[in-house]
């Protein structure tokens, strides 16, 4: 169980090393030994592992708060796949290296049994990366790959942590994982978090510039045109921090259910745009520069949209469930599949 | 800034209600044509509410001893859950039981409790809602409808319009001025039970765009109220009004009210295997919204059922519901669009076109979208 006083040191935590100087850094390529050492020091790399494996035991929908956070101070390491990703080894009794680890979205199929991922978030800073559906055996296999040795390739956007990643013989430099763990979803769930949390910082920045920045005499915040808009955002960041909250809970008892992790991807990342949009309008120009905070925030949203799929590849998802349910109304459809854990007194 | 809707559970003591509900609804909806589904809880059928009341679901949240059930928000979710996604016709005994009820339960007096909760609770009273004027809309507090003092009570002057189901109701709640005049505003404003049937009130219906008439023109002309119609104190009436916001505003009637259009829709898809690839991406993003609205919905239930009054985060699934409301009927018009000459049922296609016709309103009863916009933007320190 998770209480306020992990969550608020955390909170503390990213706030102190989080800086808008040290994400810089990162993304100019800087390398990031700091806030690794910092990371590991505090321990909540392990935050999902079991107790007596020195972790706190969270689960996913719990670990949410902690995405969340991540999201929120815009962290610019891999901390929240690194935390699913120690968890789920450990699970399957593979010893936990050292290091950030990435996950990709399903790679590229090669014909020469090389491995190619494309666009990997986090891709330039992880040591480690996962590998879903790698090799094409029988049963999902999915591969933890090492990023010494691999040929790394910068994607050329400014400011982007993401890489394309390949390898050409994953299966002699890779630990086979077992287990057929939704990657994706988990992964589309975990980004979510992070938006809202991105969204959040977007909306308290947006209404402070709203209140401090004036024009025609007062501040902009006090034009209804301008309040509209901010109302918008702030509506949808907190659909969108509900969404996600609702994507990172565990499937219920004996299901596999991962639907809740296409609802809250592809509501965050349809959200995000307009939020985006609005919160860039309301600080105009200022909100373009380079020295000004926000983009640090907006940059990342924009990327995180499409990552793990984009609102029309999850939405599709859900159509197809939608569609091939045999439920007597969308009521009967929606609450077993997506609040089955939702009953408890 | 607002506060945080954090994913909450309805209790288990709440879900329980859900099975027997469930089935009554199945057993009763084949009886509902297919337009009176399509208007949701516009629609209206004293039948329906007077079966729901034997159930005993007709003013859940009520205390017993007045003949309700004494069950907490919760509980009154489920149960409406179920009627509004089922688009069974609730609009007889709706506003008794959404907001009338629980304001005299927590404003009046017992004789009023006495008089009108148990009424309340069988259907045989149903209950208006008299706020605006011709000259009031948006602006509530500029209301003008008066009541003056008499020896045996109040006199009451004036017109509500836009008055839902006043021609099939008992009583008005109405909002009216006591003191002061209309440049007053907030001060000076006082709430009434007024008996329909008295001397003076006169109720014109009003036709719709889609052949309906559900609202209304209501006159009060030297209408005589007794001393015990007041409803709380006087002169508080714009503090009582703004309570019962949160409860008008955060339940599954602001996101299910398209909702019989939509599975006739996917009804139709199924039976034709035509979904192509658009009709899959938007019947997954209805949902999608759906299921989040229905997350922030619950969540605001329990600031409910905990006795806060979340106003604003009311507010906030109003806006957002009523857009995807409303975004449903447009959406679903431009899909079936998409092949034109397909044969498309007529039953889905009146249902399509009275919920395209009638959707406007979706996000102006309640409180306009600006008006809510406004609420949150002082919300967030702006106003």
């Amino acid at each position: 169980m998770m209480d306020s006083i992990f969550y608020d040191s955390f909170d503390r935590l990213l706030r102190n090393i989080s800086t808008p100087q040290a994400i810089r850094d990162i993304e100019s390529g800087e390398s990031p030994p700091t806030l690794e050492e910092q990371i590991v020091e505090s321990g909540f790399a392990d935050a999902m592992l079991d107790e007596d494996c020195g972790g706190a035991g969270l689960h996913m929908g719990e670990a949410f708060s902690l995405f969340f956070l991540c999201g929120r101070h815009a962290f610019p390491l891999p901390l929240p796949a690194t935390m699913i990703a120690r968890n789920v080894l450990a699970r399957q009794g593979i010893d936990i290296p050292e290091g950030n680890i990435a996950i990709s979205a399903a790679p590229v199929a090669h014909a020469d049994k090389a491995v190619e991922c494309r666009n990997v978030p986090s891709g330039k800073l992880a040591q480690w990366v996962i590998v879903p559906h790698a090799l094409e055996c029988a049963a999902p296999c999915d591969l933890l790959l090492p990023t010494d040795g691999a040929e790394r390739v910068e994607t050329g956007v400014y400011g982007s942590l993401q890489a394309h990643l390949s390898w050409s013989a994953p299966h002699s430099a890779g630990v086979v994982i077992e287990g057929a763990y939704p990657w994706l979803e988990v992964a589309a769930a975990m980004t979510a978090a992070q938006m809202a949390g991105a969204m959040d910082t977007v909306l308290n920045m947006t209404v402070r510039y709203a209140q401090e920045r004036s024009q025609f005499g007062r501040p902009i915040g006090k034009f209804q045109a301008v309040q509209q808009q901010l109302s918008v955002l702030a509506e949808l960041a907190s659909a969108s921090r509900i969404a996600a909250e609702l994507g990172c809970q565990e499937p219920a008892k004996g299901t596999s259910n991962t639907l809740a992790a296409a609802v809250a991807k592809a509501r965050v990342s349809e959200a995000a745009g307009t939020v985006v949009s609005i919160a860039h309008a309301v600080h105009a120009a200022m909100g373009i520069t380079e020295e000004y905070d926000l983009q640090l925030h907006t940059r990342r949203l924009i990327e995180w949209r499409t990552d793990y799929g984009s609102a029309a590849y999850w939405n599709r998802r859900v159509g197809d469930a939608v569609l091939s349910a045999d439920a007597p109304c969308t009521l009967e459809y929606m609450l077993p599949t997506y609040f089955s854990g939702s009953t408890s007194d | 800034m607002l506060e945080t809707l954090t994913l909450t559970s309805i209790p288990q003591h709440a879900e329980s209600l859900r099975p027997a509900v469930r089935e009554f609804v199945a057993a009763y909806t084949s009886r509902i044509p297919l337009e009176q589904r399509a208007r949701s809880w516009m629609g209206f059928d004293a039948d329906f509410s007077r079966e729901l009341a034997r159930r005993g679901w007709v003013g859940v949240t009520l205390p017993k001893q007045y003949g309700g059930a004494g069950l907490d928000a919760f509980s009154r979710f489920v149960l409406i859950e179920e009627l509004l996604g089922n688009s069974t016709p609730v609009a007889a005994h709706w506003i008794a039981d959404r907001q009338s009820g629980p304001l005299i339960q927590k404003y009046g007096t017992d004789a009023q409790k006495e008089f009108y909760l148990p009424r309340i609770v069988r259907a045989e009273a149903f209950f208006c809602i008299g706020m605006s004027e011709p000259q009031s809309g948006s602006d509530l507090a500029s209301v003008r409808t008066r009541a003056t003092r008499t020896a045996k009570g109040w006199r009451l002057n004036g017109q509500k319009i836009w008055t839902t189901n006043a021609h099939r109701s008992h009583y008005m709640i109405a909002l009216v001025r006591t003191s002061g005049a209309a440049e007053d505003r907030h001060k000076g404003l006082s709430q009434f039970i007024v008996d329909l049937s008295a001397p003076g009130v006169t109720i014109r219906q009003i036709r719709d765009l889609t052949g309906d008439a559900h609202f209304n023109e209501v006159f009060f002309e030297d209408v005589e109220l007794g001393e015990d119609t007041l409803v709380g104190t006087e002169g508080s009436g714009w503090g009582q009004v703004t309570a019962e916001l949160a409860f008008e505003r955060s339940g599954p009637e602001r996101f299910y009210s398209a909702i019989a259009l939509f599975d006739l829709w996917l009804a139709y898809l199924r039976e034709h295997h035509s979904a192509d690839a658009w009709a899959r991406e938007l019947a997954g993003r209805i949902v999608t919204h759906l299921v989040t609205l229905r997350a922030m919905s619950v969540a605001v239930t329990e600031q409910l059922a905990r006795g806060e009054s979340p106003v604003l985060a009311a507010a906030l699934v109003k806006d957002l519901g009523t857009e995807l409301e409303q975004f449903i009927p447009y959406a679903i018009s431009e899909q079936l669009g998409r092949h034109p000459g397909h044969a498309v049922p007529d039953g889905l296609l009146r249902a399509l076109a009275y919920v395209t016709q009638i959707c406007p309103t979706y996000s102006l009863r309640g409180g306009t979208r600006e008006i809510l916009r406004g609420m949150i933007a002082r919300g967030l320190g702006l106003r």
